[in-house]
């Protein structure tokens, strides 16, 4: 495992900001963290870079001590993070010759190309650019000496669709060699391209799985019943029961053979006029597992 | 150690192409700061404007590579610490202490000095003194320059209020003729302990606050080494605890009876108008020198002399005397610090000769411009 935690915990002032993580990223993931706003994820990533120091447990990154990181494993991790203070005075060509020089692994090609790719001023002062520009600047200082490890915190956020794709396309075009773990709000952009995926809330970590796991687990479930016939009752694996009338949905996240569930539904209801059992997309699986959090919440 | 000098050169590149535009009109008023205008209100306002823009150069330096922080570019980057320290202290050299030394010469020539007398001089006037250190570290340990100021600001009024208390309680202006504790012979000791106190305090700070970034820690050892500085002006200004303590570092170091001032050939025509003055009668212990004064009558700038420090037993090797300080004190009077190579033995320790490991001593000479 390139990443593994082991009840790792952070807490701010009486706070529990991340709260017993355990986590394991394989190399060569993609390995995306899924959270509400407030969930941990920015602690969480901050824990492992040795930015915070942990409350509790511990966090190894590359075969080491997150606490223990020295800048010769930095050679190894890059770093976008959302709220990332960069030389504002700087012009972008600058502070590219300050990276180059801190990287003896640092590709002067790659680094054109990307620049190229995404249209960066080089004679612009970092401070004058707008949000999406200065992201790039910040995946392109993160990219370009090719690094094990890529730690990429919200790169998306507030980001037009256009340069969302553009940062999408730059990230996956030239880190084919690179563990990446994302915190990301915008489930759509990185679905195609993620490999593993953990969801937290409210500092701890709910799941973490393999996309093709999840995404065969999950199923959005249609069944309409006969009038009359008793309601379902909800199973510890169903999420989001709503029945409107004869109709009734829920989310299966135990999805296994269809044949199994509709004998489950049958021994509950009697016979079902209809059965629609509906793969999810991420951004779907998210938002039910955030909604179901919601409500456990504020029982 | 290639790769620790180029990393600490990328950093001081980066800051001079972000933070030019302020260190240059820094640098500016820090070199004219040193030249002399024949108008003391000019230069005194100059030198303390040069100060607080010095002052706020450093700690932007700093902060702009902030150690409180989970923001900074830097944290996640491949770069030891000590080369981000060894880059700051450059880009200080290089627009403050290069500045400093430069208008030095220029006033040094203007005074008629060599080039060579007048780097002489310059330079060691521009060895920064660990009140920069200490505004460093308080740079560091907190998060933005109004912080900064305030905690300077804070620590430079309580460290005043205490000291000068207790110089009042010690009755010292009353017994003195100039509110300086070296004229009583063991200013040395209080002034090696404050430098001691600072140099050890800010490197275990810089230390906690870089390598694990233990801020609270770091803030904590500031309040500690704070708290050692308020106590050394009571515990070593008042003159009876200071002899007492003097004399015990002296006991059974050969004395040496008679100190003599002699100047260098080449220096400005003076001579020795009294060799000694006798203190005793205000309190200095017999055995211990005072002051020489120096007087003389030729030249635009009679004030302007080296020296070098003898003794009868053991002779004391003289090495090129520097001034190293040239301060206005009351009554006309400027005070210079010189300093010379003594021999083992040389253990005078009189109210201007501070002997110090490695045979170097401290000579203060007070002389009165005649004008």
């Amino acid at each position: 495992m390139i990443i593994q935690t082991d009840n790792l915990s952070r807490r701010f002032s009486g706070h529990d900001a991340v709260k017993g993580v355990t986590l394991a990223v394989p190399e060569g993931a993609t390995y995306a963290l899924i959270g509400a706003n407030g969930a941990g994820k920015t602690t969480l990533l901050r824990l492992l870079l040795n930015l915070l120091t942990p409350s509790q447990g511990s966090a190894s990154v590359l075969g080491v001590s997150s606490q223990r990181l020295t800048q010769r494993d930095f050679l190894q991790i890059g770093y976008v993070g959302e709220s990332q203070r960069l030389p504002s005075g700087l012009a972008v060509a600058h502070f590219f010759d300050y990276l180059r020089t801190l990287y003896p692994n640092w590709d002067r090609a790659l680094e054109r190309e990307l620049c190229k790719q995404l249209d960066l001023p080089g004679a612009r002062a970092i401070g004058k650019l707008s949000r999406g520009m200065r992201m790039k600047v910040m995946l392109v200082g993160a990219l370009a000496f090719r690094p094990r490890l890529l730690l990429l915190d919200e790169p998306l956020s507030g980001l037009d669709p256009l340069v969302r794709d553009e940062v999408m396309a730059g990230l996956l075009a030239q880190a084919t060699d690179t563990t990446i773990v994302m915190s990301s709000h915008e489930l759509s952009e990185i679905e195609g391209c993620t490999t593993h995926v953990a969801f937290m809330s409210k500092g701890r970590l709910l799941l973490q799985e393999s996309i093709e796991s999840l995404s065969a687990r999950f199923r959005a479930i249609s069944i309409v019943l006969p009038p009359g016939a008793p309601p379902l009752r909800a199973a510890d694996t169903w999420l989001m029961l709503q029945t409107q009338g004869t109709l009734t949905r829920f989310v299966d996240t135990r999805f296994g053979e269809e044949a199994e569930l509709r004998a489950t539904v049958r021994a509950q209801a009697g016979e079902m006029l209809h059965f629609e059992a509906q793969p999810m997309s991420l951004r779907e699986i998210s938002k039910t597992l955030m909604s179901t959090e919601r409500v456990e919440a504020n029982r | 150690m290639k790769r620790f000098l180029a990393v600490s050169g990328a950093i001081l590149r980066k800051d001079c192409w972000q933070v030019w535009p302020q260190a240059a009109p820094t640098a500016l008023l820090v070199a004219v700061s040193n030249v002399s205008f024949e108008l003391p209100v000019v230069e005194a306002l100059l030198q303390v404007a040069a100060l607080l823009v010095g002052v706020f150069l450093v700690v932007r330096l700093i902060q702009n590579d902030s150690a409180v922080s989970v923001q900074h570019d830097w944290l996640t980057r491949p770069i030891p610490w000590p080369a981000l320290l060894v880059a700051k202290v450059s880009f200080a050299a290089l627009w403050i202490g290069l500045p400093n030394v430069l208008g030095a010469t220029l006033q040094g020539l203007r005074d008629g000095y060599s080039l060579a007398e007048a780097l002489l001089e310059a330079v060691p006037e521009s060895v920064p003194s660990p009140l920069l250190l200490v505004i460093v570290v308080v740079a560091v340990i907190t998060a933005n320059l109004w912080q900064a100021l305030l905690v300077l600001v804070a620590s430079c009024v309580l460290y005043l209020v205490v000291a000068v208390y207790t110089m009042f309680r010690s009755e010292i202006l009353a017994w003195m003729d100039v509110v300086y504790a070296s004229h009583s012979g063991t200013s040395w000791i209080f002034e090696s302990a404050l430098g001691f106190t600072v140099v050890v305090t800010c490197l275990l700070i810089l230390w906690r606050q870089y390598g694990p970034r233990q801020t609270a820690q770091a803030r904590a050892l500031y309040g500690v080494g704070l708290l050692l500085l308020l106590l050394l002006p009571v515990l070593l200004l008042p003159p009876s605890r200071s002899w007492a303590l003097q004399r015990q570092l002296g006991r059974g170091l050969g004395s040496a009876a008679q100190l003599t001032v002699e100047l260098q050939p080449g220096c400005f025509a003076a001579r020795l108008m009294q060799s000694s003055r006798d203190y005793a009668t205000l309190g200095t212990p017999p055995g211990y020198v005072s002051t020489g004064d120096l007087t003389e009558n030729a030249g635009r700038n009679p004030l302007v002399f080296s020296t070098v420090l003898t003794s009868r037993e053991p002779a004391i090797d003289g090495l090129p005397a520097r001034r190293t300080t040239d301060r206005p004190i009351p009554g006309r009077q400027r005070q210079h610090v010189v300093h010379g190579r003594c021999s083992a033995r040389a253990a005078t320790v009189g109210s201007h000769v501070r002997r110090t490991v490695g045979h170097h001593a401290l000579l203060v000479v007070t002389t009165r411009a005649l004008r």
